[in-house]
């Protein structure tokens, strides 16, 4: 935004990181549920999705930040909008252009992306504070977390759902498949297995950092 | 005193017209990324959907391919049948019909048809053979409903369900105006008649909806080609 000071931190390893795995969108910030429950019931329509965000993330969080010294604050979400709206327009109609299947799949989950707040939550308060290069960085960053968790909850449920991982078998004529995986209930059930998981991962690592520091305590 | 202080902290409002410019700025990089990217998908889709369309004609006829026959799409109503050319990027039809490559012959008509179903339309296309006046094939096109029940995937993949279609009685009244008996969808195991749908156990509302777009598709175009149907035979 005009009236902002830019921040002129240098872009290291995290920068990318943070979004991938300590600020993943899904499982530590909780946000864009709505298509990683509504569109991962196979691990095609997970990835198709997580690439389209990935792309309306970058390009927006780019384009949001090369303006950001004309945008004025006070039409400032109109214009992220237009900008968003504009990405997710390409992306609709690139996925039409690449693969019915995939396109007939997403449905209305595609034009939805406008509305995700992944991203408008990276250009109001990332790209619009912060340099192009690590703007890109950054949402390139969130965009792949996204597209991580949303595979980890499709391939689940698709595993369980159907006994195939994109479209391949993995089990024999006997597996009778979990059909509630791949329906509604069982996109919460699967997200609560993996929030769980990684909440136990983050105790674990802070259990193991109080003990490191006890000991350095208990030695100096 | 404390307003006077605030007052003097708060940036003066931009200008109106910075910020139309702004906005109008932004519009217009929208507005030619997008005409760009449309311009440039267009074909490309209409392409796509030209030949899944084909596809998908080819599917409701088993024995019939592109090597023997020649599909060719008609719009067919009560004002009489148009021939569709689909080069110029009009997708008006509503009859595809295919001819043998070697004498011309009619080999089958395939026909769309849409209902509501759990989640969204259900699209399908049937293949109608006017010489037993009845259908003989069907594919989904499109279907949004239950994943693992309703989905394309799990209906095209119930023979059971599929066979209904092997042989589906359209059969019209004596005096062509009308189908003698509407398709109906009925529950699983229940199926006595010719015209009946034996539904699929579990996916209930999407076997509902393929009935009743079959249903509302061949009362309308059944009569019209029977017709319509020497038109339709010597259109090739």
């Amino acid at each position: 935004m005009a009236d902002l000071p830019h921040k002129t931190t240098p872009i290291t390893l995290d920068t990318f990181l943070r979004g991938l795995w300590k600020e993943n969108p899904v499982f530590v910030m909780l946000l864009g549920l709505c298509p990683a429950l509504a569109v991962t019931n196979t691990t095609f329509n997970a990835l198709g999705m997580g690439l389209a965000t990935l792309f309306v993330l970058v390009c927006s969080s780019a384009l949001v930040s090369l303006l950001r010294d004309y945008i004025p604050k006070q039409v400032r979400i109109a214009s992220y909008i237009v900008i968003i709206a504009t990405f997710v327009t390409i992306v609709d109609y690139g996925i039409h252009a690449i693969s019915l299947e995939l396109y007939n799949a997403l449905g209305a989950f595609i034009q939805l992306i406008v509305a995700n707040c992944v991203i408008l939550g990276r250009a109001e308060s990332y790209a619009s504070k912060n340099r192009v290069t690590k703007s890109i960085i950054n949402a390139a960053g969130m965009g792949f977390g996204f597209t991580f968790a949303l595979l980890c909850l499709g391939s689940v449920r698709e595993i369980l759902g159907s006994g195939t991982l994109l479209g391949y078998p993995l089990f024999g004529e006997s597996f009778q498949p979990w059909v509630v995986m791949v329906l509604p209930p069982g996109g919460f059930f699967v997200i609560g297995t993996w929030l769980l998981l990684f909440a136990w991962l983050k105790e674990r690592k802070q259990r193991k950092i109080t003990r490191q520091e006890e000991a350095a305590r208990a030695t100096g | 005193m404390n307003s006077e202080v605030h007052q003097s902290q708060t940036p003066p409002l931009p200008s109106s017209i910075s910020m139309i410019r702004t906005l109008g700025l932004i519009a217009m990089i929208s507005g030619l990324l997008v005409v760009l990217v449309v311009q440039f998908t267009d074909p490309i889709i209409k392409e796509k959907e030209r030949l899944a369309l084909e596809q998908a004609v080819f599917r409701v006829f088993p024995g019939i391919d592109r090597e023997t026959a020649t599909r060719v799409s008609f719009l067919l109503s009560q004002q009489g049948l148009i021939r569709v050319d689909e080069a110029s990027g009009s997708n008006d039809a509503n009859l595809y019909a295919l001819y043998n490559n070697n004498d011309g012959q009619l080999m089958g008509i395939a026909l769309p048809a849409a209902a509501q179903g759990y989640q969204d339309v259900v699209r399908t296309l049937y293949g109608y053979d006017p010489e037993c006046e009845c259908i003989v094939g069907m594919v989904i096109t499109k279907s949004t409903d239950t994943p693992g029940m309703g989905d394309k995937k799990s209906v095209e993949g119930n023979g059971q369900f599929m066979a209904n279609f092997a042989n589906l009685s359209v059969r019209l009244t004596a005096d062509h105006s009308r189908l003698a008996h509407p398709i109906e969808t009925v529950k699983h195991g229940t199926k006595t008649a010719p015209w009946q749908i034996d539904a699929i156990s579990g996916a209930t509302i999407t076997s509902r909806a393929i009935g009743n777009g079959l249903n509302a598709s061949a009362m309308t175009m059944v009569p019209l080609i029977k017709h319509h149907l020497n038109e339709i035979k010597e259109s090739e």
